[in-house]
């Protein structure tokens, strides 16, 4: 067992290693990415500044706390764009039969999949997302301790671990319809609104729907409402430990769903 | 034991008629004609260690299917394959761990890396240790003269450099069967003779056993002990590329040239022309020598020169391929 997982590692390693190498033989596009995304994050963040200095609160939530909010949202949305956005192909790769070569070796396709296109330009998602989540913290005054940086740990890797899972999700659906059609677009869109505002601006049914359905709401909603201190919750688990949890299920299932699919894979008559 | 063992193996792809225009396309959201076609029907045969097997058929036949099938790549709708013994469909990554696949259409190296940081991947994920990576690389630069581009991004890489790349990437982990399909495909006289070269070398050295699809039939004739011909999706022939000449074209054609015009029978050949001093005799290897049949005609007229000719291979395939049509509409018929 031990073994194995060095040897996937290792791998891992490897084939992040070899895909940060051949992007970087384009850095002018890192630098464009950067600039169009720091324009993009600053914008969103001006409107909401915009909204709440006009409405006072958004849903019970004041300024500050929406600051640090959008932060946790941004740096969520940069880390699954550098670990799972070649999900966005899966469609693609599964008409194109791009697969093969993955099937090919003695190791997981998915694994190879994710890996193999590990996504440098991301990080230039990550840049405006740390800005805007250090001046969210410093806007609550986010005392920096062990709990609340655990915390905080947990939520992203909770919340990366959903958007990747329902990505992966859709991108799996391809094996079904045999189309480009991709949904990934659409949830990239409710993505944001559900993590970006605060629950709350949300109708009832939508709440229960985001909470227990379609659990987008433990992206940051949840989580952050958490660690911020509001209002007290009814269980003992901190919320951010049930994101991590939901994440992980989550991610499992889409997995599982792959491997079913990956048995209606017919790669392309070339 | 058999190396491969395939039984009544059957894939059939799904394919949704599209309908034209825009009145189609709406009607398509609906409703969809959708229809079956069988790329392989009913497929079994069995192949020993250490042999090399032409798996050969016009386009369309269903090679490339039975290949992606072997390998693990697809799942069959029926019919079983074991490779080794092992099903490649529920233990594709012990499988795989022997197999060395190529296919000539399409390369599996990476598009972006230089050659060599492929190999070096594969060495990882094949966990090959070094000493043997080491050997390994040295044999096939020897064949293969790697080394010139290894350090070339793929992407500019020519269609033979990249062709022989994949080769290399395929025989790193030193698998004990190998899957060629067309690997021969664009190559020039010069690359095609040191991957064959290589085939032969390989399943010599290594007793490596090697299914080998492709339409150049020179491939065929050097390399090949046992001949597979499919045609839509079923194996029409089956046996050595003699035994198929032996049965589809029986005939040899001698051309004798005499020193003067002369018209001279045989009862076991046919005189079919003479042209002034040449005459061409059609006969049956089996009923006669060629040795036997000139110098039995050279009692009666001196002989100048003499030629043998053999059918040739393509006519034979060729004709091999239309008998299957043949005999598929036969059996459509009753
Ligand atoms: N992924 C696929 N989806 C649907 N149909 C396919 C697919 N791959 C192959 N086919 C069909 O199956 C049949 C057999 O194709 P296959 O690629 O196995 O032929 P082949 O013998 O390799 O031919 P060629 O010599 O042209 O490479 C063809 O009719 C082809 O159109
Ligand atoms: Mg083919």
């Amino acid at each position: 067992m031990w073994k194995k997982i060095k040897y996937y590692v290792s791998v891992a390693a490897a084939l992040t290693r070899l895909a940060i190498q051949s992007q970087m033989e384009y850095p002018f596009m890192l630098i464009g990415h950067v600039l169009a995304n720091c324009v993009q994050w600053v914008v969103g963040f001006a409107t909401i500044k915009f909204v709440v200095d006009s409405f006072g609160s958004l849903g019970g939530w004041g300024y500050e706390s929406m600051a640090f909010l959008y932060g946790m949202s941004v740096l969520s949305h940069g880390l699954v764009v550098v670990f799972f956005i070649q999900t966005w192909y899966m469609p693609y790769c599964v008409i194109e039969g791009e697969y093969d070569m993955f099937l090919l070796r003695p190791m997981g396709v998915l694994f190879q999949f994710l890996f193999e296109d590990f996504n440098l330009i991301g990080i230039t998602d990550m840049i405006p997302g740390l800005m805007v989540f250090f001046y969210g913290c410093a806007k609550v005054h986010l005392t920096v301790n062990f709990a609340n940086t655990a915390m905080i740990l947990f939520t992203l890797t909770g919340a990366t671990l959903i958007r990747g899972a329902v990505w992966i999700f859709c991108g799996s659906l391809s094996f079904w319809t045999k189309s480009t059609a991709n949904f990934t677009d659409m949830v990239g869109e409710l993505f944001e609104r559900v993590s970006m505002y605060p629950l709350t601006i949300y109708p009832k049914w939508t709440q229960v729907l985001f909470t227990f359905f379609l659990p987008l709401a433990w992206i940051t909603f949840y989580p952050v409402k958490d660690i911020l201190g509001m209002e007290g919750s009814v269980i003992p688990v901190p919320m951010a430990v049930i994101s991590l949890g939901v994440g992980v299920v989550m991610f499992a299932l889409s997995c599982g769903l792959f491997r079913v699919g990956m048995y209606r894979y017919e790669s392309a008559g070339s | 034991m058999n190396i491969i063992e395939v039984s009544h193996l059957v894939k059939e792809y799904k394919k949704v008629k599209k309908d034209k225009g825009l009145k189609g396309a709406v009607k398509n959201l609906f409703v969809q004609d959708v229809e079956y076609v069988r790329a392989v029907n009913d497929i079994s045969f069995e192949i020993e260690k250490g042999d090399i097997v032409a798996y050969i058929g016009p386009n369309g036949a269903g090679k490339s299917t039975t290949v992606k099938m072997l390998s693990g790549i697809m799942q069959p709708t029926s019919g079983e394959i074991l490779i080794n013994g092992i099903s490649p469909q529920k233990e594709r990554k012990r499988v795989v761990k022997n197999l060395g696949v190529v296919f000539g259409q399409r390369s599996q190296l990476n598009w972006n890396l230089r050659l060599g940081e492929t190999f070096d991947l594969l060495k990882r994920i094949y966990q090959i240790d070094d000493a043997l990576y080491e050997k390994n690389i040295e044999m096939l630069d020897e064949i293969f003269k790697i080394s010139e581009f290894i350090d070339t991004p793929v992407r500019q890489l020519s269609l033979g450099q990249r062709m022989r790349g994949d080769l290399v990437a395929a025989m790193l982990h030193s698998p004990e069967i190998l899957f060629l399909d067309e690997p021969t495909i664009g190559l020039d006289v010069e690359a095609k003779y040191s991957v064959r070269k290589f085939i032969k070398e390989i399943n010599e050295r290594s007793k490596t056993t090697i299914i080998l699809t492709t339409h150049d039939l020179g491939d065929v004739q050097e390399l090949c002990r046992r001949l597979i011909i499919i045609n839509d999706g079923k194996i029409i022939e089956d046996g050595s590329l003699d035994e198929l000449v032996d049965r589809i074209a029986p005939y040899r054609q001698l051309v004798i040239d005499f020193y003067r015009p002369a018209m001279i029978r045989h009862p076991k050949a046919e005189l079919v022309s003479v042209e002034e001093a040449r005459a061409v005799y059609k006969f049956r290897k089996d009923e006669i020598t060629a040795a036997q049949l000139i110098e039995d005609i050279s009692h009666t007229a001196p002989i100048k020169e003499v030629g043998l000719q053999e059918a040739k291979i393509d006519d034979i395939i060729r004709t091999a391929y239309q008998q299957g049509r043949g005999a598929e509409d036969s059996t459509a018929r009753q």
